[in-house]
């Protein structure tokens, strides 16, 4: 096999601030690399440099070159040096012999341009210096032709269509689907792609994952797939380099990586992603701890069985696992005695009949009743769209149901007047999914996490301020400070001592850890979990990531299309699916290769 | 899409509507009889009710208003108290005196704004561009009268290329564009340094979006995919603010007219408040003030051209 790609010593500096440290590695041709990074490792600057799209103040020093095809006399001397390449040869080698596919679908196609005129652009910039290699058995074929080809390729519905219509009236898979047919247009050899599934739901990522292991294997062409995602590297890779801080700390086959690690932020990378616990306490391996507990005590979450404290939490050991009939009549799910929150028949549609039936009515909620008993942690779970923010907006009164009811400690808290609601703010907190935009840029963290006590004296804030920071992990002297100086997962603390500062009987956390790198993500969820016992809190847990569902709820509900089609204890319900929804949802998370023992 | 310009259509003359009344009764109720400001203090009571009811404005309110409104969009916006002269010719001579210098006025503004704005942001770290950020931050201080009068000195006093002041209609070809050059070029330059500023923002913007970089991956040079994919998306906040720009030329005309001698809605509006011509004053502001919505409705109805997002909202 011969070498597509050299980097050696390969520095990337913004300013005098080196980021990525003199970094070596190779790309054979035909080969499928993972580059594996939390954030801040370098990962995608280290691609960028590739295609030569450093952002201004970022420069690449070192040598990376793309060297030319030597199985063909004529592309054999075809080297490029990538890093002084002038605009001209490096314009004629981007979207040609190197593409790239990037993490945002939603933004990364031009808005006011139809699919189709953007995906015949990069056929048409190139064709000039390809007409001599086109396929002889179509040299007639039209752009169109190619483009229609290739929308088909991509298995996008109705591509005559599909090519007419602009980017927002198409779904985020869908435009990562055109993202995809852009960039294999010109069979390039060598495929980037910077996290082109993260902003996926998981069955839609598991799609484009397929499609595109299925192109780059038919074009041949080389992949550098960037991720953070461990079980998403694996359903595409055979290599991987794991990169910490700008540097690689290890590199080798995907099998021998992932079962033989060999440096210790594997090991914990490893253990972060696949959730593992503690055999002994139950509790998350985290950076801090994956070397100190013994490997053999290791177990995968989904082997967890009893040991986790919620299990002892006072909740009904056996709930009832049910899913809906098969007429689609929805039972009451998790039926309790005296439920902290009760939820019955609730529907919300967004929308109006219009005038001569123009308007269009968008049912978010189609009849949902649940009960959530006292110290539960209550997982939802499902696809965006599935109305699981509609349902949280109106379990915490930010919104009012078209019809149903919810109930909070046998109080409605629907159609109240908010004065009326002050004990449900107090008793009712919410932890959010964006640690960056959650808290307000200029208010320090002591007025942050007290401002709901309205009537403390300064003296008195601050201690409390303290008090919840040592509790979340933080040293006393963060209180003075402003949120831009904390890191994300540091924020995500501050936002969960916010929450806990009225000393609330529900928690509900939003998505709470899906922006977090995994390592930090089973940190905060270890936070959690401790505050949960600590607070005597009853958990309402919403997440598109079953793994972490999984692991933190005792008791998991399956929305789609706006119904809880599925709601049982939370092994139940992966283990056993009742529902065809959630088992394709359980078969769509990506696995890593053969655990390690 | 058809229900979305009606709709358009429906808030715009629901707008009219209620500009109409404002207009109308805010001038009426203020202090000051038309009758005895032309007859001045001599006159005897009898006189000034005697032109009052000449005039009309010795009956009720709503009467007038009816009256006046209906006229105004029949093109009968009825006689100067000043001159006894129908208001309509002459309202509608100045506004195509004004409707010609605003036009001139945003051309020049544009001519200046994209091509500066441009360089201002694609060199936005170089020195040329931040020369180029200065000067328009420089644009946007000085008063509009005051750039009029800079150029009456240089180029009309001093070089004596331009009329110092004064109109010629388009029919006079050459003469016309010796007249409009000076007023044009005033009330563009401040305009024209504004919109430099939003253009520079709005191209910025567009640079640091995704799909530009997509462009770049697709191996488009930066200057092509600025050219294809970026100035089109900067041209949706700009259309805007340009129209907004808009109002802003029409009423900074009723200064640079006065500076000019040009015989346009401003110096007519001007002179008309000195005359406490109340229903030339009337007119003309609702003139302007139809002028203003008409190119704000345009507006809106170009966005969706330009934008196909916004074809399916409503």
């Amino acid at each position: 096999m011969s070498r597509l790609l050299t980097a050696e010593n390969l520095d990337i500096s913004a300013g005098s601030g080196r980021i990525v440290h003199g970094i070596d590695f190779a790309i054979d041709r035909g080969e499928r690399v993972g580059l594996i990074g939390e954030s801040g490792s370098g990962k995608s600057l280290t691609c960028l440099s590739l295609m030569g799209l450093l952002g201004d103040g970022l420069s690449a020093t070192g040598s990376l070159t793309l060297h030319g095809d030597t199985s063909s006399p004529e592309t054999a001397s075809d080297d490029l040096d990538l890093l002084n390449a002038d605009e001209n040869a490096f314009s004629s080698v981007r979207g040609n012999r190197m593409s790239m596919v990037f993490q945002e679908p939603m933004t990364a196609l031009n808005p006011l341009m139809r699919v189709g005129d953007q995906v015949a652009e990069v056929i048409k910039l190139h064709r000039r210096a390809q007409s001599a290699s086109l396929p002889a058995d179509q040299p007639n074929a039209t752009v169109e032709d190619r483009v229609l080809d290739l929308l088909d390729s991509v298995r996008i519905p109705e591509p005559a269509r599909a090519a007419r219509v602009y980017p927002h009236q198409m779904s985020g898979g869908q435009r990562q689907r055109v993202m995809l047919a852009m960039a294999m247009a010109n069979g390039p050899e060598l495929l980037l792609a910077d996290e082109p599934t993260t902003a996926l739901d998981v069955t839609v990522q598991k799609q484009v994952l397929t499609l595109m292991a299925e192109q780059v294997e038919r074009a041949g062409s080389s992949l550098l797939f960037i991720t953070h995602d461990l079980g998403v590297v694996s359903e595409v890779c055979d290599r991987v380099i794991i990169m910490r801080h700008g540097r690689i700390i290890e590199t080798g086959p995907i099998d021998q990586v992932f079962t033989r690690p060999e440096h210790p932020y594997t090991r914990a990378l490893l253990a972060a992603s696949a959730l593992r616990t503690d055999h002994s306490s139950g509790r998350l391996l985290t950076p801090d701890t994956v070397d100190a507990a013994a490997q053999n005590q290791h177990r995968p979450a989904e082997d967890r069985l009893s040991i986790s404290s919620s299990a002892e939490a006072g909740s009904p050991a056996a709930a009832a696992h049910l899913a809906i009939a098969e007429d689609g009549s929805a039972p009451v799910f998790n039926q309790a005695e005296s439920p902290v929150l009760e939820v019955r028949d609730l529907t919300r549609s967004y929308g109006k009949a219009g005038f001569l039936g123009r308007g269009r009515v968008v049912e978010a909620l189609r009849g949902v009743s649940f009960d959530v008993a006292a110290g539960q942690r209550f997982g939802i779970v499902g696809e965006s769209g599935c109305g699981k923010s509609t349902l949280l907006r109106l379990l915490t009164a930010l919104d009012e149901p078209s019809s149903g009811s919810v109930r909070v400690n046998d109080q409605a808290i629907s159609g109240q007047r908010e004065r009326r609601l002050r004990w449900l703010r107090q008793s009712m907190q919410i932890v959010f999914q964006d640690p960056m935009g959650s808290l307000d840029p200029r208010m320090t963290v002591v007025d942050i996490i007290t401002e709901p006590l309205w009537n403390a004296g300064r003296a008195e804030r601050l201690r409390r301020a303290k008090e919840l920071l040592e509790q979340v992990g933080l040293p006393q002297g963060a209180a003075e400070k402003y949120p831009h100086e904390f890191s994300g997962g540091q924020r995500q603390r501050i936002a969960i001592a916010r929450a806990l500062v009225t000393r609330p009987k529900i928690l509900i956390a939003d998505e709470a850890v899906s922006a977090l790198d995994v390592s930090v993500r089973a940190q905060v969820l270890n936070l959690l979990d401790d505050l949960v016992d600590e607070y005597d809190l009853t958990m309402v847990f919403v997440s598109h990531d079953l793994k972490v569902v999984r692991h933190s709820c005792d008791i998991v509900a399956v929305m789609n299309a706006g119904r809880i089609v599925e709601c049982g204890p939370a092994d139940a319900v992966f283990d056993t699916p009742k529902h065809p929804y959630t088992a394709e949802l359980a078969a769509a998370i990506p696995r890593m290769k053969d655990n390690v023992a | 899409m058809a229900l979305m310009i009606v709709r358009r259509l429906g808030v715009f003359l629901l707008t009219v509507w209620v500009a109409s009344l404002v207009v109308f009764f805010l001038l009426s109720v203020l202090p000051g009889d038309p009758a005895r400001a032309q007859l001045g203090l001599d006159a005897t009571e009898d006189q000034v009710q005697a032109l009052r009811e000449q005039l009309g404005v010795d009956r009720p309110l709503p009467v007038q208003y009816m009256e006046w409104v209906t006229g105004f969009f029949t093109g009968d916006m009825g006689i100067s108290y000043a001159s006894r002269a129908p208001v309509a010719p002459q309202v509608l001579d100045a506004l195509q005196v004004s409707l010609l210098l605003v036009a001139g006025g945003i051309l020049v503004a544009l001519v200046i704004a994209l091509p500066l704005g441009l360089l201002a942001a694609v060199r936005q770290n170089k020195p040329d561009g931040t020369l180029f950020s200065a000067v328009s931050q420089l644009g946007i201080s000085v008063p509009n009268f005051l750039a009029g009068l800079l150029l009456i000195g240089v180029f009309a006093v001093t070089l004596s290329w331009f009329p110092s002041g004064g109109w010629a209609p388009p029919a006079a070809g050459a003469d016309f564009l010796r007249h409009i050059a000076l007023p044009a070029l005033a009330l563009g330059l401040v305009n024209g340094a504004i919109l430099a500023r939003y253009t520079r923002a709005a191209v910025l913007e567009v640079m640091r979006e995704d799909f530009m970089r997509t462009a770049r991956a697709k191996g488009m040079k930066p200057g092509t995919a600025l050219l294809r994919h970026g100035l089109r998306n900067a041209m949706v906040p700009l259309i805007t603010v340009t129209s907004i720009e808009f109002a802003n030329l029409i009423i900074g005309a009723v200064v640079i007219e006065t500076v000019f001698v040009v015989p346009g809605l401003g110096s007519n509006l001007v002179r008309a408040v000195g005359n406490r011509d109340l229903i030339m004053v009337q007119s003309i502001v609702m003139c302007v003030v139809v002028l203003v919505l008409l190119v704000n409705l345009l507006v809106d109805l170009l966005r969706p051209v330009i934008d196909p997002r916004l074809r399916s909202a409503t």
